[in-house]
């Protein structure tokens, strides 16, 4: 008896450990989609959560690493850590910083980590800060995988430019932009002007790494470019002639891509761009029929009938480097940090960043040998670039990025607001109606154009006014926005909800407005926004609306004219918006929680 | 006999368990001492290593030689026990502390804990036209020469664009002054220099020239590796580059070359004067420092050399360096350089 109690205590012991570990364990291990998922869950009881916010080429990527690391030992190192992932825009992230990352339910939680494209980011971070007299919250910090800013071109296109004997750089995209004759000068009539696709250096990192190679380009420098530099007539008038080239700008490189991919599908890729500032990793993706990166369950990638050639600037490129920034926050703790440094180290081990050569990124560490799928087969080349340019000094990145707002081709926008009956809805915690959030995020949104800038509003619901066109009206015409801003805040505040949606009779007439008076030194758009469907029986036929605005945007003489479209509200039709955008190559935005429309109207906007 | 027999295995156990006790006990007195340690950013690896001794505690504290320089200078209390460190940031730490009338901080730090090399690394395939460009012999003096130019300009392709040094940020970083004084000994010809050679208008036009070539953007062997055309020609020690070159699986290595005089960056922990941990702290960096160091490419005495590290290359008796003085000199002078 005396022999077995201790033997018994042992047993209890025993017992008592393996269910506290084994606690432990389901608690910080995680099987499947629950918290461990590497997504915004909750985090159990005694775990630290590290928030990460990165940005939208790697959400997949780190998610899919951060889900690993969850399950991995490395995790309860110390205590147990869960690494949870946002997607969240490299420039938007800089600016939330900047801001101190307000309002985390509609921004998301503050991060532990920031991982932009690019450490120029953290630059401009810590740059706006000082001027403000705060100390810096992106430490130096090491990049764990890169890829080049390169011009993708269809092959056809590259090819009459001389690729792949003849090296090609902005010089000749601007002297090409500025030909009269467009492509027409390169033996090729067919495929019209010469048009840049570029997304908003304001939020995208191929377009600031594009800009600033811009700049270079302009100066003929590959380092050292000065606040001095900039203020150059001719680099204006270089950064001017670029800037005339381009379709429309984004927030992301995805819209141009997904567009040249649904355009390549019906055989005219050639008509839409030309060529795209993107990064490498694109390109690889593109190539293999996934143009946005992702690829959804059962969705089967169809390559492209015509594949893009990653084109690496004759005057030298810049690397997104990916940094892994550990904030000096005052909402990062000690633990956190150290939890995040974890996840790092983890990341950089060689059988994790054979996973990021999967994904089309070049591996950080150098063990771990580039290859497929960075190959001439997918329209990259490993070997390159020859030449990188230098990242400037912080306070240029800021200047380059106010020079932009002026130098960028200017907007002509019909602002189309939906003022149906449903608008009136309430929405959000304050007693707001749909229409009072919609409002005061149009208002903000005002702010983002420039002076030169050409903007007009229309409101529509079914019934406006007795005679015809009696769906919709024109509060202020289209014009300089530098003039008619408060004109156009005072009709927005003023707008009341209505009767029904004619969303197809609305959408038609907007877009035929603009060509008819289609200005071709200007993004000319319009951006619709609705809370509803289709509810005008007089125009009821949405394939009737979509081949028209197909047709009339396709070809090489085309007068392209971009439908946006912002599907707000839970009962918004996004499937039909979706599509009304597609068809004029835009890009639709879901609001459909209303709370975040002013984040959507900036994305929005984002786009001239 | 029994009963002695169980007498004798009782005492035993007893003593055993005294001795273990003790060492316990020693054990936690010694985890409950906490080391203040202060590192450059180039041993951020070797350093978080002793961070984790289970013997002690040790708060590591990661920053540029140049911040915490800065911070000690005017400092009424050091916010550490002792700093890992190449010369000569502790004794010019100490030398400005006189000169504003403060105490000096730091106990003499005794022999090197460690040594490494200065090197050179040239990306193939320029390091071919670098070296007919410099007769043969690529050295920092041909390659100051070289760095305001492009490649095209001395034989290699237009594609290449700009030769693009780059080496840690002298002003700061421990290594980068180091190379820098190197790369001021390799011009001059000669390690006696004085500052009125700092002085010299030729001198300048040719240190200006290599300075404002380096690249801005934060670099560093692993970059180099990764990212083949940001860098062309890196200065940097053989711990840094040794091991990591070995290691790597890129397409092609760069040359690793060891330029003539030897020059080396030597390793001193500066213990805080009159601290009562300073014995700790040469035990730890004496002991467990020891082992980390060599194992991430320092030539330590006694420890076996890591992969990468060439056996072949002996070390000079002393560092082959300009004077501890002339470095602090040669720090200002490249503050207004760059």
């Amino acid at each position: 008896m005396t022999r077995r109690r201790p033997a018994t205590r042992l047993t209890v012991r025993v017992a008592l450990v393996a269910t506290l570990l084994a606690g432990l364990a389901a608690a910080c291990g995680g099987n499947g989609k629950g918290r461990a998922s590497g997504g915004l869950d909750d985090v159990p009881k005694g775990c630290e959560a590290v928030d990460m916010a990165v940005s939208p080429e790697k959400v997949t990527l780190l998610t899919d690493l951060a889900r690993s690391f969850n399950d991995s030992d490395a995790a309860k190192k110390g205590g147990c850590s869960v690494v949870r992932v946002q997607k969240v825009s490299s420039g938007v992230g800089m600016q939330l910083l900047a801001n101190g990352w307000p309002d985390a339910q509609a921004n998301g939680p503050r991060p532990v980590v920031w991982s932009p494209a690019s450490s120029a980011w953290g630059a401009i971070l810590n740059q706006k800060r000082r001027d403000k007299n705060q100390s810096d919250l992106a430490p130096p910090s090491k990049a764990f995988m890169r890829t080049p800013l390169v011009i993708a071109m269809p092959r056809p296109m590259a090819q009459a430019l001389g690729w792949p004997d003849t090296p090609i750089g902005y010089a000749d995209i601007l002297s090409l932009a500025q030909n009269p004759n467009g492509w027409g000068a390169k033996g090729h009539p067919e495929w019209g002007p010469f048009k840049l696709g570029k997304t908003n250096p304001n939020f995208s990192t191929s377009a600031l790494s594009a800009t600033i190679a811009q700049y270079y380009a302009a100066t003929q420098k590959t380092s050292g470019l000065s606040l001095e530099d900039l203020g150059q007539p001719q680099v204006d008038a270089f950064a001017r002639g670029v800037e005339s080239s381009v379709v429309h700008y984004g927030d992301i490189t995805l819209t141009f891509l997904n567009n040249l991919y649904r355009s390549d599908r019906r055989g005219a890729s050639l008509t839409y761009v030309s060529a795209v500032a993107v990064e490498e990793k694109s390109v690889i993706d593109y190539n293999s029929g996934n143009p946005d990166g992702i690829l959804d369950p059962g969705e089967v990638p169809r390559k492209p009938r015509v594949p893009l050639v990653a084109v690496y600037p004759k005057e030298g490129t810049l690397f997104s480097d990916n940094p892994f920034i550990v904030l000096d926050a005052p909402w990062v703790s000690a633990r956190q940090k150290q939890a995040a440094r974890a996840f790092e180290a983890f990341v950089k081990q060689p059988e994790n960043q054979r996973r990021v050569l999967k994904f089309g990124f070049r591996p950080g560490n150098p063990q771990v040998r580039v290859g497929a799928p960075i190959d001439r087969a997918n329209g990259v080349d490993a070997n390159q670039p020859q030449n990188v340019l230098d990242v400037p000094e912080p306070p240029v990145l800021v200047r380059i990025l106010d020079l932009w707002a002026q130098q960028r081709k200017a907007a002509r926008v019909q602002l189309v607001i939906d003022v149906s009956g449903s608008m009136g809805e309430p929405a959000g915690g304050g007693g707001e109606t749909k229409l009072d959030l919609a409002k005061r995020a149009a208002t903000s949104a005002l702010n983002d154009f420039k002076d030169d800038d050409q903007v007009g509003l229309r409101v529509f619901t079914t019934g406006i006014r007795t005679t015809e066109p009696s769906d919709y009206l024109d509060l202020v015409p289209i014009g300089r926005i530098g003039d008619n801003r408060g004109q156009i805040d005072a009709a927005i505040q003023s707008l009341e909800p209505q009767h029904g949606t004619p969303l197809y009779t609305v959408a038609q007439a907007s877009y035929d407005a603009l060509r008819q008076s289609f200005d071709p030194t200007r993004i000319n758009a319009v951006v619709l926004l609705t809370d509803g469907k289709n509810e005008d029986d007089r125009n009821p036929d949405v394939n009737n609306l979509l081949t028209r605005l197909r047709n009339s945007n396709e070809g090489e003489s085309t007068r392209p004219v971009r439908i946006f479209t912002i599907g707000y509200g839970k009962d918004a039709d996004l499937g039909v918006l979706r599509r009304i955008a597609e068809a004029t190559n835009a890009a639709a935005y879901d609001a459909s929680d209303p709370t975040s429309i002013n984040q959507v109207f900036t994305a929005v906007i984002s786009n001239f | 006999m029994r009963r002695a027999l169980a007498f004798v295995v009782a005492a035993g156990m007893i003593a055993g368990s005294l001795v273990v006790r003790d060492r316990i006990d020693e054990r936690n007195a010694r985890k409950r001492t906490v080391l203040r340690l202060a590192c450059v950013t180039e041993l951020e690896d070797v350093c978080n290593g002793l961070a984790g001794s289970r013997d002690v505690r040790v708060d590591v504290v990661v920053e540029p030689a140049g911040t915490t320089a800065d911070r000690l200078r005017t400092a009424k209390v050091a916010d550490l026990d002792g700093w890992l460190v190449t010369p000569p940031w502790p004794e010019a730490v100490d030398a400005a502390r006189q000169r504003a009338g403060l105490t000096k901080l730091f106990a003499p730090s005794g022999a090197p804990v460690a040594r490494s090399p200065l090197v050179l690394l040239v990306q193939r395939p320029r390091e071919q036209v670098l070296r007919a460009a410099c007769g043969n012999a690529i050295g920092w003096k041909c390659v100051g020469e070289a760095a305001p130019k492009r490649w095209s300009d001395i034989g290699g392709m237009q594609a290449w664009g700009p030769v693009k040094p780059w080496h840690p940020d002298p002003r700061d970083e421990a290594v980068g002054l180091l190379v820098a004084a190197q790369a001021t000994a390799a011009y001059l010809g000669r390690t006696d220099v004085s500052t009125d050679d700092l002085d010299d208008p030729a001198y300048l036009d040719w240190l200006s020239g290599l300075e404002l070539a380096v690249r801005r953007t934060r670099g560093s062997v692993t970059d180099m590796l990764t990212a083949p055309a940001q860098v062309d020609v890196v200065g940097t020690t053989e711990a840094d580059a040794g091991p990591q070159i070995a290691s790597a699986e890129v397409t092609e290595k760069p040359v690793v070359l060891y330029p003539r005089p030897v020059a080396t960056a030597d390793l001193l922990l500066a213990p805080l004067a009159g601290s009562r941990v300073t014995g700790v702290l040469r035990s730890l960096v004496g002991g467990e420092g020891r082992r980390v160091l060599a194992k991430a490419g320092w030539r330590v005495e006694g420890q076996d050399l890591a992969r990468g590290v060439q056996a072949s290359v002996p070390l000079p008796a002393g560092s082959g360096l300009p004077s501890s003085g002339l470095l602090a000199a040669l720090r200002a002078s490249l503050a207004e350089i760059r």
